[in-house]
């Protein structure tokens, strides 16, 4: 996951050439010009993996962050609030619970144009209420705990019990969470880039993938690499979360 | 029980007006006129009237919302510009091909997982445990287009053993026995490659929650009084892990058809898939929004069906 991340920051200087350049023939298997080969334009398709990590990672981390703030921050308040306010929010998240993620982002693609911005709210929009349950639990057990009744009585402020003493708390499931979310993001933005959907101005992994779907049958190498890339990174992602809570994705 | 049922209820009609009202709310916030967004950009004149008048956009925002949800709510979705026909009528005749594939895919699934399950919670952290462990994580993390593509590949045109695209062989006038097993083997290749993340999840999911079981006094009261070792896994320490398998696919009925739709586009099975892509390059909103819909209705039906399966099954839960 790391060095993925590092080799998405150093892709313009790892890159042999530029994603959308034509530098060699067509349809060229890999060899030591070429690692991975080329398109049916003549493009390098290494060029194309590594920028296509650019664009992975940029949805899947601004998604995952919009989704933690939140997610986090209904479930605090919810938790933390009770009574109608908790019960509001917790229907909402019922409600955008059911919304399934990928048509959702579909629909928000088609009516609002392509881009990135749109995928990534989409997403984000859709990605918040298992967080904010997970969240509002955690708080409920935490505020019958001492230290935050203790917290009460010295007087301290809504905010401050809320920042000072629950978040902290609630943090190392939340992280577990995300974790899971950026797992599923990843593939659900290679999903919108097969689909043809992500931006046309970016290499992504999904749609180098769709590329190679016509060539298939003499192509191998197309879509063998960016689905090694996806597989692998997300891999990296879900092999971390199991190691810091042995929980089951869902 | 009946209360916590009456309360799930309401609250359906209650999701379905909310789905209703987001697909409102998405097509007034495009940008433009919001008859171009739900009718493309490619009509011409008359269809533009058409549907401006069907979805009633010339009155005033609260008379077009209850005009739009009626419609939606009777199945309308308008009509799709490219096709010139119903967008429900178009999905419906591709329902039973998507529904065959994703019915497979489940029973796959359960096939594989629930012995695959139980056999590696009995060898809980053992080496095999590990193995199938990383197993299912590496086949959950694999994206399920580039796993049909693979297949393709490797399956069908390397080693010539299983047809790549179609659901029939295409000229064949087979009938009976012979139709059903052509379309078997074009089943074949879809439906496992459907049901991979379907059994990475499950097979964790009743492996944690068997070897959880397996530690408990029922489970050893049982042991002790000499039972046999299947009678203990089937009967005793199975049953409460099912509930959550239960409940899980209920709830991922949304990625299995999500799943399903990509697969088909690179299988070329008549699904649904197909309508979607084509939709999806002529920006045919109705076909999309009708998608979401129905998707979004299925969701809340197969977690109400779980929901009700769940406290059916568990003598133990009295929803209050």
């Amino acid at each position: 996951m790391g060095a993925m991340g590092l080799l998405a920051l150093s892709a313009p200087l790892l890159a042999p050439a530029d994603p959308f350049a034509l530098v060699g023939a067509a349809l060229d298997p890999p060899s030591l010009h070429h690692l991975m080969g080329t398109d049916i334009l003549g493009r390098d398709l290494l060029s194309g993996v590594l920028y296509g990590a650019r664009t992975s990672l940029v949805v899947a981390g601004i998604t995952g962050a919009l989704a933690f703030i939140i997610g986090t921050g209904t479930g605090l308040v919810a938790g933390y609030a009770g009574g109608w306010t908790d019960d509001v929010l917790m229907r909402l998240a019922e409600i955008v619970q059911v919304l399934p993620r990928f048509f959702f982002a579909v629909l928000a693609v088609a009516l609002f144009g392509p881009g990135l911005d749109r995928i990534i709210l989409a997403l984000a929009i859709t990605s918040w209420p298992g967080l904010a349950r997970v969240v509002r639990a955690e708080v409920l057990a935490l505020r019958t705990q001492d230290f935050v009744r203790a917290a009460e009585a010295a007087g301290a402020s809504h905010t401050r019990i809320v920042m000072r003493e629950l978040l902290p708390g609630v943090l190392s499931p939340a992280f577990v969470m995300i974790g899971l979310l950026l797992g599923q993001v990843l593939l659900l933005e290679a999903s919108l880039g097969f689909l043809g959907l992500g931006d046309p101005n970016l290499a992504s992994w999904g749609a180098l993938i769709s590329q190679g779907q016509p060539f298939l049958l003499v192509a191998w190498w197309l879509p063998l690499f960016p689905g090694l890339a996806i597989t692998l990174t997300v891999l990296g992602m879900n092999l971390l979360v199991d190691a810091f809570s042995g929980s089951v994705p869902t | 029980m009946m209360r916590y049922l009456v309360r799930r209820l309401l609250l359906v009609p209650l999701t379905v007006m909310a789905i209703v009202t987001i697909s409102f709310i998405m097509i007034h916030a495009a940008p433009g006129d919001p008859v171009l967004a739900l009718a493309g950009e490619h009509g011409d004149r008359a269809y533009y009237e058409f549907m401006r008048e069907r979805f009633g956009f010339d009155d005033p925002l609260p008379t077009r919302f209850v005009t739009y949800a009626s419609r939606v709510l009777r199945g309308d979705f308008g009509n799709s510009y490219v096709q010139g026909r119903s967008a429900a009528a178009l999905i419906a005749e591709r329902v039973p091909a998507t529904l065959l594939l994703t019915a497979s895919a489940l029973v796959l699934g359960a096939l594989v997982s629930i012995p695959l399950g139980l056999w590696t919670a009995r060898r809980a952290g053992g080496r095999w445990d590990g193995f199938v462990n990383f197993f299912a994580l590496t086949l959950y993390s694999m994206p399920l287009f580039w796993v049909g593509q693979m297949a393709v590949v490797v399956f069908a045109a390397r080693m010539g053993w299983l047809p790549v695209e179609g659901i029939a062989t295409a000229g064949s006038d087979a009938t009976g026995i012979h139709r059903v097993t052509d379309l078997l083997q074009h089943l074949a290749l879809p439906a496992v490659v459907l049901a991979s993340h379907e059994i990475a999840v499950l097979t964790r999911l009743v492996r944690s929650g068997v070897a959880q079981e397996l530690g408990r006094d029922h489970v050893r009261m049982a042991r002790a009084s000499g039972l046999s070792e299947r009678v203990i896994l089937l009967r005793h320490a199975l049953p409460r892990p099912m509930l959550t398998v239960v409940t899980v696919v209920g709830t991922r009925i949304g990625q299995l058809f999500a799943g399903a739709l990509v697969v088909e586009i690179v299988f070329g099975w008549p699904g649904m898939g197909r309508l979607l892509l084509s939709a999806l390059q002529a920006r045919d909103a109705p076909i999309l929004l009708a998608f979401f819909f129905l998707v979004s209705c299925s969701v809340v039906i197969a977690n109400l069906v779980a929901d009700v399966i769940y406290a059916a099954i568990d003598p133990r839960i009295r929803y209050g």
